[in-house]
C-alpha cells in the first residue's frame, strides 16, 4: 500500500482521560494524549496495571467520555456520530466473558448485526452470511450451534471476536484479548487479529500484557507509561531501549539472545559454555534463570562442556578444582544452585 | 436460497404449537370444573348456543367460568413475561417481580387506597371509580419499587445486594401494611387480606377489559423491546458498543414490567412464583435465550401454570376452593429450588 494514501482514521487531540467519582472522592486523570490511527493499523497498547490502558481503550470506542479534547474519527468529533452510526464504525471486545445460560454461539454473533437490522432484530439473508463469514472467518464454524457455556475460555474469546468481525466495522478496539487464555491460545488470538488486520484491513487496537507476543504481532506499540505514550514499530522501541521505561523498578528486561522479555537477577556469576547450537540454547537458557552469566570462554567458576557420549549427551563441568558429570539440565542446574553459591 | 441456521430450528414453532394445544386443552378443563356440574359434551353447546341450554349454565360459564379462565390465562402470560423481563434487565435468574419486591410495592398501594383511604372512596356509587383508583394506586406502587430498584442498581454493581434489598424493602412494606392494618377497620381489613390470598375469580367483565388493555399494552412495549432485550443479554459495555440506548431501553422494559406486575396483582392479588419460573422453563424447554422465542413462550407457559393453578385450587370438594396464591407458590417454590441446585453458579451467571 502507498504510504502517503494510508489515512489517518482517528485522531485524538489533547486527550484527557479518566473519571470522576464525587462520592468516594477519587480521581484518576491521565493526559493529554496526541496520537493517531491510520486505517490498517495494528496497534498494541502496553503499560503496567492501573495506568489507565482501559480507560483509553474505552475513551476512544465512546464508551467513556474524555475529561477533556477529543476522539476524531474521519476527521469528526466522535460525539457528533449517532449510536448506531458509532457502531458501524468501531466494535469493542472487552474483558467480560459473556456466559449466558443456553445462549447459542450464533445468536450471540448475531447481536453484532444489531446496529443493521430492524426495531424486531430480524436478520437478513445477508446478516446470516455476515455471521457465517464472522465464524469463518475466527476458523470456529464448528462452533455454531453451541451453547456458550459449552466453550472454553479461548474459544469463548474467539466468539467475542466474531462478533466484534458480524458487526462489520472499520476499527476493532479489543481490551485485554488474551487475558484468561492459556499461552497457545493467546498465539492464536494476537495471529488471528494479525491476520485480520492484513486480509480484512481491518484496524485493530488493543491492550495487553503480553509483551512477547505483541512485540512479534503489532506493527505499532504504544508504551503508556505515567510521563505519557510512547508510539513506534517493536523494534523502533526495542532498539532505542524504549521498554526499560515500563520495567523501572521491576526486575524484568529484554533479553536479545533470546528475543524475549525475562527477569533480571541480583547478583550475576559467569560461567562458560560450549556445545551444538541447540544444547548451548537450552543449557544458556536453564543457567541465566538461575542467574548466571553465560559466556563462551572459560571464565568465572568454571565451564561446562555438553558432548555426546555414545548417543547419549552429557554436561561436564570443570571448575579447575574438579571434574563432574550431569545427566541432564536439572541436574546440572540443581547442583550450581546448591554447590556454587 | 434459504439455509437453515443454527438456534432456528423447525422444533421451536412446532414447540409452540404443542403448547398451544396444552393451554387450549387446559382452559376447556377449567371451563368444565366447579362447583355447579356442567357436563363436558355440554360445554361447547352452552358457548356456542347458550340460548339453548339451562340458563343457570349460561349464567355460571359466562359470568363466572370464562371470565376466570381468561383472568389465568392474561395474568399467567403477564407475569411471566415481567418475570422475562426482570431476569434479563437484572441480567439474574432469580430476579422476578415477587423478588424485587415489586409486588410488595403494589401491595402496598393496593393497602394504602383500601385501608388508609378506603373509607373516602368506599361509597356505593364509587364502586367503579375504585376499581380504577386501586389499580392506579398498585400500578405506582410497582412503578415506585421498580425505579427505587433500578435507582440502587446504577449505583450497586452487586447483583445479590440488589436481590438482598429487594427482600428487605418487601419486609419494611409489610411492616408498613401491618401498622394500616392495625388501625383500620374489620371489613376493610377483611378485603386486604382476602386480596392478599390472589383470587383470578373476583373480576367483573368491566374489570376484565380493563385488565386486558392494560396486558395488551404491556405486550406491546415489551415486543418493542425484544431486540433491546436481546442486546442487554450481554452487558452494559456490550450494549453501549452495539448502539444500544440502554436509558431509554431500561425505561421502556421498566415501563412495561410496571404496567404488568401492577395491573394483575392490582386485580388478582400478589401471585407469586410466576413470574420466578415460567421464564425458566421456557429456557429450558426451547433452549434458547432469544427472547424472540422466549416471549412467546413465556406467555404460553405462564397461562399454562395459572391455569393449572387454577385447576389445582378447585379440587377440594364442594364450594371451598384455596387461594390461588398458595398454589402458585406450591407449584412454583420446587421450580425456583430446582433452578438454585442445578445452577449453582448464580452470581458467575450475572
Amino acid at each position: 500500500m502507498d504510504h502517503k494514501n494510508k489515512k489517518n482514521i482517528i485522531d485524538l487531540k489533547e486527550l484527557m482521560i479518566g473519571y470522576r467519582t464525587q462520592h468516594t472522592r477519587t480521581s484518576f486523570a491521565y493526559g493529554p494524549i496526541n496520537l493517531s490511527i491510520r486505517s490498517g493499523d495494528m496497534i498494541a497498547l502496553i503499560g503496567r496495571n492501573g495506568i489507565g490502558k482501559s480507560s483509553l481503550l474505552r475513551t476512544i470506542a465512546q464508551l467513556q467520555n474524555p475529561l477533556g479534547g477529543n476522539v476524531r474519527l474521519f476527521g469528526k468529533e466522535s460525539d457528533r456520530y449517532g449510536r448506531r452510526e458509532l457502531a458501524q464504525i468501531i466494535s469493542f471486545v472487552s474483558t467480560e466473558i459473556v456466559s449466558i445460560q443456553n445462549l447459542k454461539v450464533y445468536d450471540l454473533i448475531s447481536l453484532g448485526r444489531a446496529p443493521y437490522t430492524n426495531w424486531l432484530g430480524k436478520l437478513m439473508d445477508h446478516d446470516h452470511s455476515g455471521i457465517q463469514s464472522a465464524l469463518d472467518k475466527v476458523k470456529i464454524p464448528h462452533l455454531g450451534a453451541k451453547f456458550m457455556h459449552q466453550l472454553s475460555d479461548g474459544e469463548r474469546q474467539k466468539v467475542m471476536i466474531a462478533r466484534a468481525l458480524a458487526q462489520d466495522t472499520p476499527v476493532i478496539i479489543l481490551d485485554e484479548p488474551t487475558a484468561f487464555l492459556d499461552l497457545p491460545s493467546r498465539y492464536e488470538v494476537l495471529r488471528l487479529l494479525n491476520e485480520l488486520s492484513i486480509r480484512e484491513g481491518k484496524t485493530i487496537l488493543f491492550s495487553t500484557h503480553d509483551l512477547d507476543i505483541a512485540i512479534h504481532e503489532a506493527d505499532i506499540i504504544w508504551l503508556m507509561i505515567s510521563e505519557g505514550i510512547t508510539e513506534g514499530a517493536p523494534e523502533d522501541l526495542l532498539f532505542k531501549k524504549q521498554f526499560h521505561k515500563l520495567f523501572l523498578n521491576s526486575c524484568l528486561e529484554y533479553d536479545q539472545q533470546s528475543d524475549g522479555f525475562r527477569l533480571q537477577k541480583g547478583s550475576q556469576k559467569s560461567i562458560g559454555l560450549k556445545g551444538t547450537e541447540e544444547s548451548v540454547h537450552f543449557t544458556g537458557k536453564a543457567l541465566r534463570r538461575i542467574g548466571f552469566q553465560v559466556d563462551g570462554t572459560n571464565k568465572g567458576i568454571g565451564r561446562i562442556e555438553i558432548v555426546s557420549e555414545g548417543g547419549k549427551i552429557v554436561w561436564i563441568l570443570d571448575t579447575g578444582a574438579e571434574k563432574q558429570v550431569f545427566q541432564s539440565i536439572y541436574e546440572l542446574t540443581d547442583y550450581l544452585k546448591y554447590n556454587c553459591k | 436460497m434459504k439455509q437453515i441456521h443454527p438456534g432456528k430450528g423447525p422444533h421451536t414453532s412446532l414447540l409452540i404449537i404443542f403448547l398451544l394445544a396444552i393451554a387450549a386443552f387446559l382452559f376447556m378443563l377449567d371451563l368444565v370444573t366447579g362447583p355447579v356440574e356442567i357436563p363436558f359434551r355440554l360445554v361447547f353447546t352452552t358457548l356456542l348456543h347458550p340460548g339453548s341450554v339451562d340458563p343457570v349454565w349460561k349464567q355460571v360459564m359466562f359470568d363466572f367460568r370464562i371470565p376466570k379462565a381468561l383472568t389465568a390465562v392474561v395474568a399467567g402470560s403477564a407475569l411471566a413475561v415481567s418475570g422475562l423481563q426482570m431476569q434479563t434487565v437484572f441480567r439474574n435468574p432469580l430476579a422476578g417481580p415477587d423478588v424485587l419486591g415489586i409486588s410488595s410495592g403494589a401491595g402496598l398501594g393496593v393497602a394504602l387506597v383500601v385501608l388508609g383511604f378506603g373509607r373516602i372512596f368506599s361509597g356505593g356509587e364509587m364502586l367503579y371509580i375504585s376499581g380504577w383508583i386501586q389499580i392506579a394506586a398498585a400500578w405506582a406502587g410497582a412503578a415506585v419499587v421498580l425505579f427505587l430498584v433500578m435507582a440502587v442498581s446504577l449505583r450497586v454493581r452487586d447483583i445479590m445486594t440488589i436481590l438482598i434489598l429487594g427482600i428487605l424493602f418487601g419486609s419494611a412494606v409489610s411492616a408498613v401494611v401491618s401498622i394500616l392494618q392495625y388501625f383500620s377497620e374489620q371489613a376493610m381489613l377483611k378485603t386486604y387480606v382476602i386480596w392478599t390470598m390472589g383470587s383470578l375469580g373476583s373480576l367483573t367483565n368491566v374489570q376484565l377489559n380493563v385488565l386486558l388493555v392494560s396486558i395488551v399494552t404491556g405486550f406491546i412495549i415489551s415486543v418493542l423491546s425484544l431486540k433491546r432485550m436481546n442486546i442487554l443479554l450481554t452487558g452494559e459495555t456490550y450494549a453501549r458498543s452495539l448502539g444500544l440506548n440502554q436509558k431509554s431501553s431500561r425505561i421502556l422494559i421498566f415501563l412495561s414490567t410496571s404496567i404488568l406486575t401492577g395491573s394483575v396483582t392490582a386485580f388478582c392479588g400478589p401471585i407469586g412464583f410466576v413470574g420466578i419460573a415460567v421464564p425458566h422453563l421456557a429456557r429450558l424447554l426451547f433452549r434458547s435465550a432469544d427472547h424472540k422465542v422466549l416471549f412467546p413462550g413465556s406467555i404460553l407457559l405462564g397461562a399454562i401454570m395459572l391455569l393449572i393453578s387454577d385447576l389445582v385450587s378447585q379440587m377440594p370438594p364442594q364450594d371451598t376452593h384455596l387461594p390461588v396464591n398458595a398454589v402458585t407458590a406450591l407449584l412454583g417454590i420446587p421450580i425456583v429450588m430446582w433452578i438454585i441446585f442445578k445452577n449453582q453458579r448464580l452470581v458467575s451467571v450475572s
